[in-house]
């Protein structure tokens, strides 16, 4: 059995299957089913996936992971950076294809916790993020047509946005993302955590109020 | 920013979401699922695989204050889902019927054994 029919089979039996009690039988093929579909690497464009429609491909995805990180590890600040945390690149690059994969066809391949491990980097800085998102930005426009460029442009600042929170939270709490999360904006904004009712973190009451604090920085940094 | 689970997952939990999301950042109620937002990474890919279209974007209207304490709160308490399931058996039936938010249960799903 293909990869490929293997993901259209268990589209159709998930779908007949919504709704319809089942036996204990017929739901443990299922779950099988699901299990071992969901390790499968589909190959099958989804027509949902927001880069379907826009002919992005995974030769297009090999492209430009292979291009970026390529020029990633010629770049005076994240070639250090990079070449200190990836031990394997053909690894790397695997998983940054799968993870592109995932975000944009569809595909769930990708399973990982890029928060923790980006967390784990010493020295990681708001200038990172920006020379990353710059380099990829150029890089997508060179290797790829407008409109695909375009919403790998996107979905590269949004997470490096999340990613940024993510690990302010993860490392120090709300303060951190606070003096973070205005370097994410296209122009600076006043906005220094001093100034702010309830940012010292000495006075931070229980997590109720810190995750308050980060909700509204998520609506901040929009 | 942060994608949110709403009301119509309650007695629903299709699960589709959790096989497309990069990161496994879904946790397991015993009739809904709620997203972790300090492990969504936004990519959104989540929100299109929602039959019941109950996933938005935390800008979005429909995320109010009220969700986004829902998934706050329960993806800490609740089991992570990494693998989809099959839905709730009345999953069809409770797509879209209004008033759910009532119903929703504060505790996490149950283990399953998988033979």
């Amino acid at each position: 059995m293909t990869q490929g029919s293997t993901k259209t089979l268990n589209f159709h039996e998930s779908t007949s299957n919504r709704g319809n009690p089942q036996s204990s039988g017929e739901a443990s093929i299922t779950r099988c089913l699901d299990q071992l579909v969901s390790t499968a690497n589909p190959s099958c464009p989804d027509p949902r996936a927001p880069g379907t429609a826009l002919g992005i491909t995974e030769p297009m995805i090999e492209r430009l992971v292979t291009e970026f990180y390529r020029r990633v590890r010629r770049d005076a600040l994240l070639g250090p950076v990079f070449d200190a945390a990836v031990e394997d690149w053909d690894q790397h690059l695997g998983r940054m294809r799968d993870f592109w994969s995932s975000v944009v066809l569809m595909s769930g391949r990708y399973k990982g916790k890029p928060v923790l491990v980006h967390a784990k980097l010493p020295g990681l800085s708001p200038a990172h993020f920006r020379q990353w998102l710059a380099l990829f930005d150029e890089t997508a426009r060179d290797v790829c047509p407008a409109r695909a460029a375009e919403l790998f442009i996107d979905r590269a600042g949004r997470i490096a946005q999340s990613l940024q929170l993510g690990i302010a939270i993860h490392s120090g709490g709300a303060d951190e993302a606070i003096a973070i999360s205005p370097a994410l904006r296209p122009t600076p904004a006043p906005l220094a955590s001093s100034n702010r009712p309830g940012a010292d973190h000495h006075s931070r009451g229980p997590r109720e109020d810190q995750s308050s604090q980060i909700a509204r920085l998520r609506q901040e940094v929009l | 920013m942060t994608y949110v689970v709403t009301e119509n997952c309650i007695k629903c939990k299709y699960t589709d979401c959790v096989e497309v999301c990069p990161v496994d950042c879904f946790y397991e109620g015993e009739n809904m699922l709620v997203i972790n937002p300090d492990e969504c990474i936004d990519c959104g890919v989540c929100v299109p695989e929602c039959p019941a279209e109950a996933i938005f974007a935390d800008s979005e209207p429909q995320a109010t204050e009220q969700w986004l304490e829902v998934n706050r709160k329960y993806s800490n308490l609740w089991p992570n889902i990494p693998i989809k399931k099959a839905a709730l058996p009345d999953a069809d039936a409770e797509n879209g019927r209004a008033g759910k938010a009532a119903e929703l249960s504060p505790n996490p799903a149950k283990e399953e054994v998988i033979p």
